[in-house]
C-alpha cells in the first residue's frame, strides 16, 4: 500500500510540472498585467512603467520568468504580492483557514442532509416524500449558488434577524458558528442536492440486492440492515464522487465568499485575479492542482482500503 | 454529540430570538467598504482614500463646497497672501507654513523636514508612488525653519494648492526604508490624522481607534469599523439589517432599495465625476467629421436617461468641468435630443440608408462600430444599452463589447476603444490638458479622442501655466465651448454621491472630491436618536 501510494505521488511530480507551465502561461496570457493599475492615474507615463517593469523583473521573457518562478517556487519561496509587496505564502495561509473552516462546514452538512434526505427518498421510492425530496434536489442543482446566498440574507439576517449576513466573526471573534450558518448552507446546497440523486440510486439498487433480502429473512431489523449492511454497500460506489468534490467545493467558495464577504482564498483569488496578482494567482492555483491530485488519490486510497478486492487486483496487475 | 449537548445547542438557537444588531453609538460606527485597501500609504495606495484620510491628513483638504482649505497648513498658499511668487526666471516658488503644535501618532512634532522628505521620496526613482504630478516639477525643498518648507517649481504649476492633499511622509519613521512595501508603515501607519489603526484583519475589517491626543481634540466617536464588503446586495442587506451604519458611493442602481430603511439618511450630492461617451476619431473615421460627431450627440437622449433610466438621481451636464468647480462654464453649446436633426446632419455628411437594414452608410460602407464600457458595472452597461436604442433610431449602428476592468484599462489608455462610455473623477483643480491636448494622445496623456485642435491646446497649456485665476478661468471658459462645440466627447451626466448614514450622526459633509465622505470625521457624533420622519 505504500510503495503504491509513493507511486502515485512520484507520478504526479511530472503532472503538477506540466499544470504549472499550463497555469503560468494562462496568468500571462490574460490582457494587462500588475501594472495595469499603475495606468489609471493619468500622469504615469510610459517611461514610469517600463522602470517598474525592469524593477519587477516583468520585462524579462516569458521563459525566464517562469524559470525564475519555479526555482524560487520549489525551494519554497513564493515571492511577494505584486499588489501589497507582502510574502505571498504569508498571503496565502492567512486566508487557507478561512476557506478550509467554510469547505469544511459546508462539505459536513451536504454529506449529513444528503444521507438522511437521500436515505428517505430510497426507502419510500414513489412517496410524496421522494417526490419533495427529488424536487429538491432538482432545484438545488439550478439555482445560483450567488442568488441562493442573496436570498438566505434577506430571509434570516434581514428580515428574521436570527442570523448575520455577512463575515466571518464579530469584531471580538464573537459569533464564529452563526456567522458560518448561511455561507456553509449556501455553499453545501449544490453538492447536498446532487450527492442526494447518487444516494438514491444507488440506495435504491442495494435494497433490492439479494444480500438485504437475506438478513430480512433472517430477521434483522430494518433499522440495523440500513445502517450497517445496505448503507454502507451503497455508499461505496459515491466515494469518488465524494472525494473529488471535495476539491471542487472550492469553486463554489469563491461564489459564496464573494457574497458573504468571507476571508478565504476564495475571494483572495478573484481580487489577485482583477490585480492580474501573477504570484498570487500561481500560487492559488498550484495549491489547487495539488488539492485536487490529492483528493483523486485519495479516493483511490480509501477505495482500496474500504474494498480489499481493488487491493488484490492492484497487486496482481503490478 | 451527545444527546443532551445538541438539545442545549437547538435550544440555544430558538431562545437567542432575533438578533439585536449593534446601533450606531458614538462608541462603534460600522461601515460598510466595498473593498480592501492595497496599503494606507497614502502616496502608495490605489485605492479611494477614505479610510486612509481618517489617519493621515493633508496639508489641505478639499471642502463639501471643493474649495481648498488648509489641515496641517497654516494658511493655503496664493499670490494674495504672499506666500507664492513667480521669479524673475519664470520659476514658481510656494511657501508652505506648517501649524505649530501637530504632532504624529508617536509623538514626534510634525516639522517642514517632513515635507521635504516627501517630495525627495516622491522623486526617488526606486520608490513606485501613485502619482508624481507636480512632484516631477519640484526643484527643491528649502526648509528655513522647522514649520516653514519653501517649494520651488522648474516652471509656473497652476495646482500648486493641491501638492500635499495627500499630507507627508514621516521622516523619523521612513528614513532610508524601502517604501514599495514596508508593511510596517504600510498596514500601521503613522498619520497626524484623528484616527490610527487598531487591527487590520485582511479580508475582514480595518478598526480604527481614535487618537486621543488629536490636535483638533479628540473625536467624538470612539472606533470606525470599516467592515471589507465587495458584493453590493451584500452591503446593502447589512444596511437594511442594522450590521452597517454608513455605506458610501452606493451604485445608482440600488438608490431605490435604501427608501424606507428607518433610522437611515439618504444624502445626494454632485460629484466631481461625469458620465460621457468618448468618440475614438482615429478607429472610427466617420468621427472625423464633425456633423456626424453632431449626430451622435443630437440622437442621444440624455434627459430619458437621467430621469427614466437612473430614476432623477442625476443630472445632465453639458460641459467637462463640473458646476461645483469656479472653473464651470454654465453657458456652453449644448446639442439637446433632437432625431430628426441627427438624420438630417447624417444626410448632410453623406450617410443614408440605401439598402434598407435600418444603418446609414457612405460610399457602401455602413455607420457600424463598437460600443464598450465595464463590465458587472450595472448602471453603465445599463445605459449603454439606451444609447444603443437610441442610435438605431437615427440608424448609427453599435455592437456592445464589454471588458473587465483591467482589460479595459489596458485598452483604454492605448486608445483603442471607439466608442467608450465612462465616468472619472476629476482632480479638484481643473487641469484637463493631459485629456483633450492634442500632443496628449496614448501613451503621452489621456487624448483617447486622438482629437486635434491648435486652438484648445494653446488655451489647456496657457492655463496650466497661469497663476491668476480669473485669467485661468476665462481660458477655460474657452477651452470648455469649444470642447461643446465640437463634441469629441459627450458629457451625459453629473455622477451623483450617495451616501446612506445613520440619521442620528452629525456634521456629515458629504464631498464631490475623492476626499471622500470621511474628510471631516474628527467632526462627526452621533446625537439622540432622532424620531423618524
Amino acid at each position: 500500500m505504500a510503495a503504491y501510494v509513493a507511486g502515485r505521488l512520484i507520478r504526479a511530480v511530472p503532472l503538477l510540472f506540466g499544470l504549472s507551465i499550463l497555469i503560468f502561461a494562462l496568468v500571462h496570457a490574460a490582457p494587462g498585467g500588475p501594472l495595469t493599475v499603475y495606468l489609471s492615474n493619468p500622469n504615469v507615463r510610459p517611461e514610469d512603467i517600463a522602470r517598474l517593469e525592469r524593477l519587477l523583473g516583468l520585462d524579462r521573457p516569458l521563459y525566464e520568468q517562469y524559470l525564475g518562478w519555479l526555482s524560487a517556487f520549489a525551494r519554497g519561496d513564493w515571492g511577494f504580492s505584486y499588489v501589497d509587496g507582502r510574502p505571498v505564502l504569508e498571503r496565502v495561509l492567512e486566508r487557507a483557514g478561512g476557506t478550509l473552516e467554510l469547505m469544511g462546514s459546508a462539505y459536513a452538512l451536504a454529506l449529513a442532509s444528503a444521507l438522511v434526505l437521500g436515505s428517505l427518498a430510497a426507502l419510500r421510492p414513489r412517496s410524496i416524500a421522494d417526490s419533495l425530496v427529488s424536487g429538491a434536489s432538482i432545484v438545488g442543482i439550478s439555482i445560483p449558488t450567488f442568488w441562493l446566498g442573496l436570498v438566505l440574507q434577506l430571509v434570516f439576517a434581514v428580515e428574521l434577524r436570527l442570523l448575520p449576513t455577512a463575515g466571518r466573526m464579530g469584531v471580538a471573534g464573537e459569533g464564529r458558528l452563526a456567522h458560518r450558518v448561511l455561507p456553509a448552507a449556501t455553499l453545501s446546497s449544490f453538492y447536498a442536492a446532487s450527492w442526494i440523486r447518487y444516494i438514491r440510486a444507488s440506495l435504491a439498487a442495494t435494497l433490492a440486492r439479494d444480500f438485504v433480502r437475506a438478513g430480512r429473512a433472517r430477521g434483522l431489523s430494518e433499522t440495523r440492515l440500513l445502517v450497517r449492511h445496505s448503507l454502507p454497500n451503497a455508499l461505496f460506489p459515491l466515494v469518488t464522487v465524494l472525494s473529488l468534490d471535495f476539491a471542487l467545493l472550492f469553486s463554489g467558495a469563491v461564489v459564496t465568499e464573494t457574497v458573504f464577504a468571507w476571508p478565504g482564498m476564495g475571494t483572495l483569488l478573484v481580487d489577485s485575479v482583477y490585480r492580474r496578482d501573477y504570484s498570487v494567482l500561481m500560487a492559488i492555483l498550484m495549491v489547487g492542482s495539488v488539492a485536487v491530485v490529492v483528493s483523486n488519490l485519495a479516493a483511490d486510497v480509501i477505495y482500496g482500503w474500504l474494498d480489499p478486492r481493488v487491493r488484490v487486483a492492484r497487486s496482481e496487475a503490478a | 454529540m451527545s444527546r443532551p449537548a445538541l438539545l442545549v445547542l437547538v435550544l440555544g438557537f430558538a431562545c437567542s430570538g432575533p438578533r439585536k444588531p449593534t446601533p450606531p453609538t458614538n462608541e462603534l460606527l460600522v461601515i460598510g467598504y466595498d473593498r480592501e485597501p492595497d496599503t494606507l500609504n497614502r502616496f502608495s495606495t490605489h485605492i479611494l482614500e477614505d479610510t486612509m484620510i481618517c489617519i493621515s491628513e493633508g496639508l489641505t483638504v478639499w471642502n463639501e463646497k471643493m474649495e481648498a482649505v488648509p489641515v496641517l497648513a497654516e494658511v493655503v498658499p496664493s499670490p494674495e497672501n504672499g506666500l507664492v511668487r513667480v521669479l524673475d526666471d519664470g520659476r514658481l516658488e510656494v511657501t508652505w507654513k506648517l501649524r505649530s503644535g501637530v504632532r504624529w501618532h508617536d509623538g514626534e512634532p510634525l516639522t517642514s523636514r517632513d515635507v521635504a522628505f516627501t517630495v525627495q521620496t516622491i522623486n526617488d526613482p526606486s520608490y513606485n508612488p501613485e502619482s508624481t504630478e507636480g512632484f516631477d516639477l519640484i526643484e527643491s525643498v528649502a526648509t528655513p525653519d522647522d514649520l516653514t518648507a519653501v517649494v520651488t517649481y522648474k516652471r509656473i504649476y497652476a495646482a500648486y494648492q493641491d501638492q500635499f492633499w495627500r499630507g507627508a511622509l514621516p521622516q523619523h519613521v521612513l528614513a532610508g526604508k524601502n517604501l514599495n512595501a514596508f508593511p510596517e508603515y504600510d498596514r500601521r501607519p503613522i498619520g497626524t490624522g484623528p484616527y490610527r489603526v487598531e487591527e487590520w484583519r485582511t479580508g475582514e475589517y480595518l478598526l480604527l481607534t481614535r487618537n486621543e491626543d488629536y490636535w483638533r481634540g479628540a473625536p467624538a466617536i470612539g472606533k470606525l469599523l470599516f467592515r471589507f464588503i465587495p458584493s453590493s446586495n451584500t452591503r446593502m442587506n447589512q444596511l437594511r439589517s442594522g450590521e452597517v451604519h454608513v455605506v458610501d458611493n452606493v451604485p445608482l442602481d440600488k438608490v431605490d432599495e435604501l427608501e424606507g430603511i428607518p433610522g437611515v439618511e439618504v444624502s445626494r450630492t454632485m460629484g466631481n465625476s461625469y458620465a460621457h461617451v468618448a468618440l475614438n476619431l482615429r478607429e472610427v473615421p466617420a468621427f472625423r467629421d464633425l456633423r456626424v460627431r453632431q449626430a451622435v450627440a443630437h440622437s442621444i437622449d440624455r434627459r430619458a436617461i437621467a430621469e427614466d433610466v437612473l430614476e432623477g438621481v442625476v443630472k445632465v451636464v453639458d460641459s467637462v468641468i463640473q458646476p461645483m468647480s469656479w472653473a464651470f462654464n454654465p453657458g456652453v453649446t449644448a446639442y439637446g435630443y433632437d432625431p430628426a436633426r441627427a438624420r438630417e446632419l447624417l444626410k448632410e455628411a453623406g450617410y443614408e440608408d440605401r439598402d434598407g437594414d435600418g444603418i446609414v452608410e457612405k460610399e457602401g460602407v455602413p455607420l457600424t462600430f463598437a460600443g464598450t464600457t465595464r463590465s458587472g458595472h450595472a448602471e453603465w452597461e445599463m445605459v449603454l444599452q439606451v444609447l444603443q436604442a437610441q442610435l438605431k433610431d437615427v440608424g448609427i449602428g453599435m455592437e456592445i463589447r464589454n471588458y473587465e476592468p483591467t482589460l479595459l484599462g489596458e485598452l483604454w489608455f492605448s486608445g483603442k476603444l471607439p466608442f467608450f462610455l465612462s465616468a472619472w473623477t476629476l482632480p479638484a483643480d481643473p487641469e484637463i490638458t493631459l485629456f483633450y491636448a492634442s500632443d496628449r494622445t496614448p501613451p503621452r496623456g489621456r487624448n483617447i479622442y486622438y482629437y486635434e485642435n491648435e486652438e484648445l491646446t494653446r488655451l489647456l497649456y496657457s492655463s496650466d501655466q497661469t497663476v491668476d485665476r480669473d485669467k485661468r478661468k476665462a481660458l477655460l471658459f474657452q477651452a470648455q465651448e469649444i470642447l461643446a462645440r465640437e463634441v469629441p466627447e459627450i458629457p451625459l451626466y453629473n455622477r451623483t454621491i450617495v451616501s446612506a448614514f445613520p440619521k442620528t450622526l452629525r456634521n456629515v459633509k458629504p464631498n464631490p472630491t475623492n476626499a471622500g465622505l470621511f474628510w471631516n470625521v474628527h467632526e462627526w457624533e452621533l446625537g439622540a436618536p432622532a424620531v423618524d420622519r
